[in-house]
């Protein structure tokens, strides 16, 4: 073990939004400060224009905020954030009208067969099982009601979870000032240019004048890429071609009614239209093929169905699906900077949130950084194919007959790993998990399942429990659900709770 | 095309493959299904001494197994790591144990802190953080906890047995819940005309086994997969070049040790396996390193107790059939490939294909994305574990005999080698695809071979070296004094081997 090797110490990261202050955080709070510096440029970029003004995340932010002491009861009292049971889905499938994807188990294995072949099986028989009907967080959100999930294994309420819906400006407010608490410096001011040396970047040169010196740079200025694309072998490579949406008009509106806890992702013969809503605001986004509206077109039919003020003026803009080798020289580019997604099952947030800390178990112990790049970069890449896999599968599954864009993405995909998954959900209901994949195969299931596919042959294990047990299984499973969540409170009260500091955790 | 579900299952072969298999597929009966296992009377019934690895107590209970009742059935001991000896360099020992080392801090692994510690001039053995490791020194066994926050909750067990008591076993069980066994010597296997597929297998006394789904567990010769269906085997020798084994089992002469203990010779290795009657040794060789004679001269030499039968040969090639599910064969056990039990992981292999199996059972359309799935997950696993095991071989100082210069200076696999290079740089180590070894058993054999990181991850920097001092000073002697309020593993082993089975309890997750 060598004392002499020169370890990087001044950590530099550019982007003014929440992929800039998540890192922020981040490395502020793991980093030792009496060695090492880290510094953020806030700019007034648009880094946080693929994510809109309100943020979907998945149950994973819990962890985030856990492992880095982020106080989540400080952050919905203080509006950044609220509570998300999953997401309704409407309009893809010719077969079921809505389906919800919810988070945390629904029911449970039987003889160790997975819920969603028993309920397979019990279809078989003529049964209607809907697998929503056996999941607390669908329960709870059909129901308006909320409470954070029980520590213990034994309660039916262990097994559900959440995840925040986030007001991206304010989430980023109160991110930026924890990071300054614990260390970093904050500096508010804009990108003029980068300095790079040998493949690697010396400084940043803001537009005041200051010049930014660093060991390893932190590129989190959103899709353009500002400190990466800056770097020769970072070029983005696009995958544009494979989505029929092109385009997102995008708004935030006023809302004083309680936030629902869930999103709603709402297929339409234009395109697709996602609402998140917040504590006293709804974002909704509007995504389009520039070949059939214009912008205008798209603004108009995002507004018909709001109601509500505007927040701030809707904005429109370009989507380009790409990804780029994240980790290049001394620069490592995480959120839109190293992927474009789709904004479907909170994809681009979650491969944020995994790039941030998969870059905390990464950090280079030396400034050559090779071996750490290449495990940063392999393990990363197979996540943003995975998730582009996902982002397919409602296209390819969809079931709008007699539309153009949506006809069109039906086609079987030239992807061998997604098809794959198509394969063998339709032919026994099982799902092949890959490195990278984000959801879980019960999660991949259920998504099947909303978009109408049922697997040609039923489980064999499943079809050796006798009839009569499933389905008195069934039936007391889902009267423990509806007992145990009849006690709990509305999500309004749960929030008005949780404001006056009475709330449980 | 055939429709329908399958209502003939045959197994090809008796022995532990076959009987795990047929133990498993004994829940089909209960829809109708038939299960019928071909084996010949075994000739000679020594039993070979088998090691496993944690997973098998879900395989046992899977199959509704009583864990009391196996230990008592098939003379098992119970097993918390392997031991190598003179794999580094001779004269050297490490473990690898089924449980963490240390405890995490701030986010960061605990081996991290150890590898600070010692560049600030400590030296705690890595081996003393871990409760499992310095229980099984100590020779010292008791189940894990079942309370969540205690220290004596935090590892795994698995078992020794006796693996020709182990079939007989699983034979009882399968064949009391459906599974008909049938005596014969399979002389021939029928294709059918028109796809290929087996129709049926061709007892000696002329009676023909009809099937819809073949399980071919007839050992290395794969007289189904390999043999009909011409199925080609991929030879992994230039990697692990062992290709011989020759098995004496030996009394006892002190309490069984509740670990296998792989000891490193100068043309292979030896296994020690403790069972409650006797012991299991046997020495895996290269044949073109040493002969048949010395190899048995040496196993001989090295037993510390009477040997209590006549050595047997093995002959195998490592690597894997190119499919271990080829129309409506699936393969398990030798029949589907070999490596070398190294890391006890030969029972493993098995239950594992047949979870896979269970998972995607077909129909008698026989879907070929159910075949692709299963090949593309049994190679995957089979090659995560081969580079596990050459680990072993190309870590190592050893330069005394031709067998580990070759070792040495082998070219490894490329998933291997980067593995290595960025364990190397800083100390880090990851899991991959739902790989078998966790971060632990990378670590335990990484560090165990010598392997050195150059640096440690920057983050553990957060902790100043006096407050690492301070833990690891205070760790290492509460895990010791954990490990010694563990009961004597014979002692425990012979309260288990003569209670009564305990009841279950169940959990809302687990509701059955």
């Amino acid at each position: 073990m060598t004392a002499e090797v020169r370890q990087p110490t001044r950590y530099v990261i550019a982007g003014g939004g929440i992929a800039g202050a998540m890192a922020g955080v981040a490395v502020a709070t793991r980093l030792p400060t009496g060695s090492h510096s880290v510094t953020v440029l806030r700019d007034g970029g648009d880094a946080d224009a693929s994510f809109g003004p309100v943020v979907a995340t998945r149950p994973g932010i819990r962890r985030f905020h856990a492992d880095l002491g982020v106080d989540e009861d400080a952050l919905i009292r203080g509006g950044a954030a609220s509570f998300t049971l999953g997401t309704a889905y409407s309009g893809w499938s010719a077969v079921r009208p809505t389906y919800f994807l919810p988070y945390g188990d629904a029911g449970a294995s039987i003889e160790g067969v997975p819920f969603h072949l028993l309920a397979a099986r019990l279809r078989t028989e003529g049964e209607k099982v809907a697998l929503a009907d056996y999941s607390i967080a669908a329960m709870l959100a059909q129901s308006g009601r909320f409470a954070r999930p029980s520590d213990d294994p034994r309660s039916v309420l262990s097994t559900f979870t959440y995840g925040l819906h986030l007001h991206a400006a304010a989430y980023a407010d109160a991110l930026f000032g924890l990071a300054r608490r614990r260390g970093a410096t904050i500096v508010r001011d804009a990108l003029g240019s980068v300095e790079v040396a040998n493949g690697r970047i010396e400084a940043l040169h803001l537009a005041r004048g200051e010049r930014l010196v660093g060991d390893v740079f932190i590129d989190a200025t959103g899709a353009r890429g500002a400190l990466a694309g800056s770097l020769r072998g970072a070029d983005l490579e696009s995958c544009a071609g494979l989505f029929p949406f092109d385009r997102t008009a995008s708004a935030a509106i006023r809302a004083s009614a309680p936030p629902a806890a869930y999103a709603h992702a709402a297929a339409r013969s234009e395109g697709w239209r996602l609402t998140i809503p917040a504590a006293g605001i709804v974002g909704e986004s509007f995504a389009y093929s520039s070949q059939l509206l214009s912008p205008d077109q798209a603004e108009r039919l995002l507004l018909a169905d709001c109601a509500g003020d505007l927040v701030s003026p809707p904005r429109d803009e370009a989507v380009k699906a790409g990804k780029r080798a994240p980790w290049n020289g001394n620069c490592v580019a995480i959120g839109a900077a190293a992927a474009v997604v789709e904004p479907l099952h909170s994809m681009p947030f979650s491969l944020l949130q995994n790039g941030v800390e998969r870059l905390l178990r990464l950090l280079p112990a030396s400034m050559e950084m090779q071996a750490e790049a290449n495990e940063y970069n392999r393990a990363t890449v197979e996540e943003i194919d995975r998730a582009r896999d996902l982002a397919l599968l409602p296209y390819r599954l969809n079931g709008r007959a007699g539309e153009q864009s949506w006809d069109g993405a039906r086609q079987p995909s030239r992807n061998e790993k997604l098809e794959r998954k198509i394969d063998l959900y339709r032919s026994r209901g099982r799902v092949p998990l890959l490195d990278g994949d984000l959801l879980d195969e019960a999660e991949w299931a259920a998504l099947f399942d909303g978009h109408g596919i049922t697997a040609a042959r039923t489980d064999a294990l499943a079809e050796a429990i006798p009839l009569e047990r499933l389905t008195s299984q069934l039936a007391r499973m889902r009267q423990v659900m509806i007992q145990a969540i009849s006690h709990l409170p509305s999500h309004g009260d749960y929030l008005r709770q949780l404001a006056r500091g009475a709330a449980a955790a | 095309m055939r429709q329908g579900p399958i209502e003939r299952v045959v197994i090809a072969g008796g022995g532990t493959a076959g009987w795990m298999a047929a133990a498993a597929l004994a829940r089909l009966c209960a829809t109708g299904t038939s299960v019928t296992l071909i084996e010949s009377e075994e000739i000679g019934t020594i039993g070979v001494g088998e090691a496993t690895i944690p997973p098998i107590r879900t395989f046992s209970a899977m199959v509704g197994i009583d864990e009391t009742e196996f230990v008592r059935r098939t003379q098992a001991t119970f097993k918390l790591g392997i031991e190598f000896v003179d794999w580094t360099r001779l004269g050297h020992r490490y473990m690898h144990p089924f449980g963490p080392f240390g405890a995490d801090m701030e986010g960061v692994s605990f081996h991290q802190f150890w590898l600070k510690s010692r560049a600030a001039g400590e030296r705690h053995g890595f081996e003393d953080f871990n409760l499992c490791a310095v229980a099984a020194r100590l020779g010292r066994f008791q189940r894990p906890s079942p309370d969540p926050k205690s220290v004596l909750s935090k590892y795994k067990y698995a078992f020794h047995f006796d693996a020709s008591l182990y079939a007989a076993f699983l034979r009882d069980h399968a064949t009391a819940r459906g599974v008909v066994r049938r005596e014969g010597r399979i002389v021939d296997v029928a294709l059918r005309s028109e796809d290929g597929f087996v129709e049926a297998l061709q007892l000696e006394s002329g009676e023909r086994i009809e099937g819809d789904l073949f399980i071919d567990c007839s050992g290395s010769r794969a007289l189904l997969l390999g043999q009909a269906l011409g199925v080609g085997y991929e030879d992994w020798s230039r990697w692990l070049p062992c290709d011989r084994a020759v098995a004496v089992p030996a009394a006892a002469t002190e309490p069984p040790l509740p670990y296998t203990r792989a000891t490193a010779l100068p043309a292979g290795w030896q296994w020690r396996i403790p069972l409650q009657h006797r012991v299991g040794t046997g020495y895996v060789y290269s044949s073109a390193h040493i002969s048949d004679d010395e190899a048995a001269a040496t196993a001989f030499a090295r037993l510390n107790g009477e040997p209590l039968a006549e050595p047997r040969f093995l002959r195998f090639t490592a690597g894997r059939r190119d499919r271990v599910w080829e129309r409506n064969v699936v393969a398990l056990g030798l029949a589907s490939g070999f490596l070398e039990p190294l890391e006890s992981t030969s029972i493993h292999f098995v239950q594992a294909g047949i979870s896979k199996l269970l998972a995607l059972f077909p129909d008698r359309r026989f879907d070929p994305v159910l075949a692709d799935e299963y090949n593309r997950l049994t190679a995957l696993q089979l090659e995560q574990v081969r580079d596990f095991i050459i680990l072993h071989y190309k870590a190592t100082e050893r330069r005394d005999s031709e067998f580990w210069r070759a070792a040495a200076n082998m070219a490894v696999p490329d998933s291997l080698a980067r593995k290595i290079a960025l364990f190397r740089e800083n100390g880090r180590v990851f899991r991959h695809e739902d790989e078998l070894f966790s971060e632990a058993s990378w670590l335990a054999v990484l560090l165990g071979q010598g392997i050195v990181p150059r640096r440690w991850d920057p983050l553990a920097d957060a902790l100043p070296n006096e407050e690492v001092r301070a833990t690891l000073g205070r760790m290492a002697p509460f895990i010791r004094r954990a490990a010694e309020s563990m009961p004597a593993h014979q002692n425990y082993l012979a309260q288990v081997a003569g209670s009564r089975p305990a009841g279950v309890t169940t959990r809302w997750r687990s509701m059955s």
